[in-house]
């Protein structure tokens, strides 16, 4: 047995993870890239995609968090130190707390200004309807601007760490989270 | 300390700058270039339109001086797009919102 050879994580923590980074960087692209079409269907049915995307994250989010509280994560070799792990739990729940909060708000921006929220065809029940979401409906979409846009700071700093701890570090952490 | 760890603090204190980059609304960037505030820009379209600001950008767009304004506002369960010239407060735009 060598020490390095570790189990990585679970089949279903990467399915998520990967699934979820897929609809996430999608998501992203839709919205930041929207000005590229011209107006009409076509942007209509990109910034579509923003949404479509997003609640398939709003769904899957709740199974991520539940599997990760039963199933912790394997260890990395070398081992980090404790600031290390401090750091990476820390982006770690703050990255579970956007994708929780980011399209609950994204949900509640379209709703306080009256829009429909469509999932592939049907309309979601309001949580907030535009008589009393319409005060805040600047508000809720300023803050999910923002939150989004930390988190795609996150994700690029996410990235590169875990490329920093493979081509660098040497580490296992990258090979843990390979399909 | 060793090279990895000041290689990690410092992704760590890129990320923290990153995310305090987020923008305050979309097109602030662009404030400096502006005559006319946010604060009085936003007065001339709600007068142009009464209602409730629900989106507000600061943009490149042709007409005008090329600076506008642009708050999307409500009343009456109707969205207008109002366009405020960035540079004289000249009313550019008010009409119903193309994205509903
Ligand atoms: C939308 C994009 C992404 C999000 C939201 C995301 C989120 C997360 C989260 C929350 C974890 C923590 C897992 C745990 O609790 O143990 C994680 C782990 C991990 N992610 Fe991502 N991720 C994304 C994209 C990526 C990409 C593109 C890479 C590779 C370049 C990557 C590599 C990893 C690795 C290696 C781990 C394991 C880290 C560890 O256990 O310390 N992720 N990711
Ligand atoms: C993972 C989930 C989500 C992420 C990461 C996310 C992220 C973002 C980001 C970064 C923006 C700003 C784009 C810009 O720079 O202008 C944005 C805008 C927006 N998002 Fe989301 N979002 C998510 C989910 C949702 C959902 C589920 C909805 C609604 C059903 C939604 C509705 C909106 C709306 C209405 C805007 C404003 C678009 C505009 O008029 O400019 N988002 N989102």
């Amino acid at each position: 047995m060598t020490a390095t050879r570790t189990m990585g994580y679970g089949m279903i923590a990467k399915l998520l993870h990967w699934s979820m980074a897929v609809l996430i960087l999608i998501s992203l692209c839709a919205i930041e890239f929207k000005d590229f079409f011209p107006k009409g269907a076509l942007r209509h049915a990109v910034v579509a995609w923003h949404f479509q995307m997003g609640l398939c994250v709003l769904i899957l989010i709740g199974v991520r968090i539940t599997w990760r509280i039963k199933n912790p994560a394997p260890p990395i070799f070398p081992s980090l130190s404790k600031m290390q792990s401090l750091a990476a739990t820390t982006a770690h729940v703050a990255l579970y707390a956007l994708m929780l909060i980011l399209p609950i708000l994204g949900v509640l921006t379209r709703q306080s200004r009256g829009n429909d929220v469509d999932f592939f065809g049907h309309v979601l029940p309001a949580i907030l309807d535009e008589d009393s979401g319409l005060p805040y409906a600047l508000k809720i979409k300023s803050l999910h601007t923002y939150l989004g846009d930390v988190l795609m700071w996150l994700i690029a700093v996410h990235m590169l760490i875990a490329i920093f701890h493979h081509m660098v570090r040497r580490d296992n952490t990258l090979s843990r989270m390979l399909p | 300390m060793n090279i990895k760890n000041i290689a990690m603090i410092g992704l760590l204190i890129a990320a923290a700058m990153a995310s305090l980059n987020a923008q305050a609304y979309s097109g602030s960037e662009y404030e400096k270039d502006a005559k006319i505030t946010l604060q009085n820009a936003r007065d001339i379209a709600l007068k142009t339109y009464p209602g409730t600001v629900v989106d507000q950008e600061l943009e490149h767009k042709l007409g005008g001086s090329g600076l506008r304004y642009s708050f999307d506002i409500r009343a009456h369960h109707v969205t207008h797009e109002v366009g405020i010239d960035a540079q004289t407060g000249a009313v550019l735009a008010n009409n119903r919102d193309s994205d509903e």
